[in-house]
């Protein structure tokens, strides 16, 4: 779970806080966990719409202060090429992704991030496993024609 | 099976979610077709690109630091919001998603949580209350100390430097 929350936001104390909150609104309702055996897929879903969620409104308080940084010292300062292309790819795979269909992109964060199988990801998102390899198929397709016309 | 058909099966191949059947085809495929390989190539790349890594993984440490953090909450939360009678029931329930769910989470450290659950009328010692953050208390989880509602119990075999440690404060 912390692998799913840790690559959509980013940033391992962000993902820590958000793993600890995800566990206790959990625990808040546990009349929602009605089959033990779905806990899995009940609680990775959680996960990955507290991660969406924090990582937008991260986003909107990280643009407004590089704003006011920018301000400050336009100037960027230097940094080995080798971490400026690493970024950059995974900055290239991150708009690709967000770029993708939102079933298509949850499919693939729960698939790859998550690690949850065909079945977990079906209940998870309350569709049969057929439409789960459908959005995993489409979206792996899609994020390679988006990540190389990127790049 | 046409060239094109072999193509829409490459994500879920790499994916690993195609039937066995079917990768077996497809792999003969692949030994003579260059053009599916290409496209098999970048899939490949973008799937291991988007696959967890090692340094995508909680350390030791920060597995500790998680996992007491939400033994913290729990404690909290089955100590301060329901009346007496209520809150046992409602933190057995708690204690047990929560074995669950720690597994799902670090992997580990459940089961001692679930034999701690098994005894709950079982007499403590004494108890010790230390913050989360502190080395005390990631002494004591290492010590074999087990964590409770009420703090940790110091239980048969657990180090005596805690026992006599400074009882009942934070540091």
């Amino acid at each position: 779970m912390f692998h799913l929350i840790n690559r959509i936001v980013r940033d391992r104390e962000h993902a820590m806080d958000l793993t600890q909150d995800v566990f206790v609104k959990i625990l808040r309702e546990p009349d929602r966990i009605r089959d033990m055996s779905k806990l899995k897929p009940y609680i990775f879903r959680s996960a990955y719409n507290m991660a969406l969620n924090f990582k937008r409104d991260l986003s909107r308080r990280q643009a407004k202060v590089e704003l006011f940084k920018e301000e400050l010292h336009p100037a960027n300062p230097a940094q080995p090429d080798q971490l400026v292309e690493s970024a950059e790819t995974s900055a290239h795979l991150n708009d690709a992704l967000d770029s993708l269909a939102p079933k298509q992109k949850s499919a693939l964060a729960l698939r790859f991030f998550g690690e949850l199988t065909i079945a977990e990801i079906a209940v998870a998102m309350e569709i049969s496993d057929g439409t789960v390899k459908v959005h995993i198929s489409r979206g792996l397709q899609n994020l390679r024609k988006r990540f190389y016309s990127a790049s | 099976m046409s060239c094109e058909q072999f193509k829409d099966m490459l994500p879920l191949f790499v994916s690993g979610d195609l039937e066995q059947s079917e990768s077996e085809q497809l792999a003969k495929h692949l030994d003579v077709c260059s053009s599916c390989r290409t496209e098999f190539g970048r899939l490949s790349e973008i799937a291991t690109m988007l696959s967890p890594t090692d340094a995508d993984g909680l350390t030791d440490m920060e597995k500790l630091r998680l996992e007491t953090e939400i033994y913290r909450q729990l404690a909290e939360k089955a100590g301060g919001d329901h009346p007496p009678r209520k809150s046992l029931a409602v933190a057995k329930l708690s204690f047990r998603v929560a074995a669950a769910l720690l597994l799902l989470i670090t992997g580990y450290g459940a089961r001692s949580l679930v034999l701690e659950l098994e005894e709950p009328s079982q007499p403590t010692v004494k108890t010790l209350r230390y913050s989360s953050h502190s080395t005390k208390y990631r002494q004591a989880l290492a010590s074999g100390l087990r964590f409770s509602p009420e703090g940790f119990k110091v239980i048969a075999g657990g180090r005596s430097a805690l026992e006599t440690g400074t009882e009942n404060t934070h540091d």
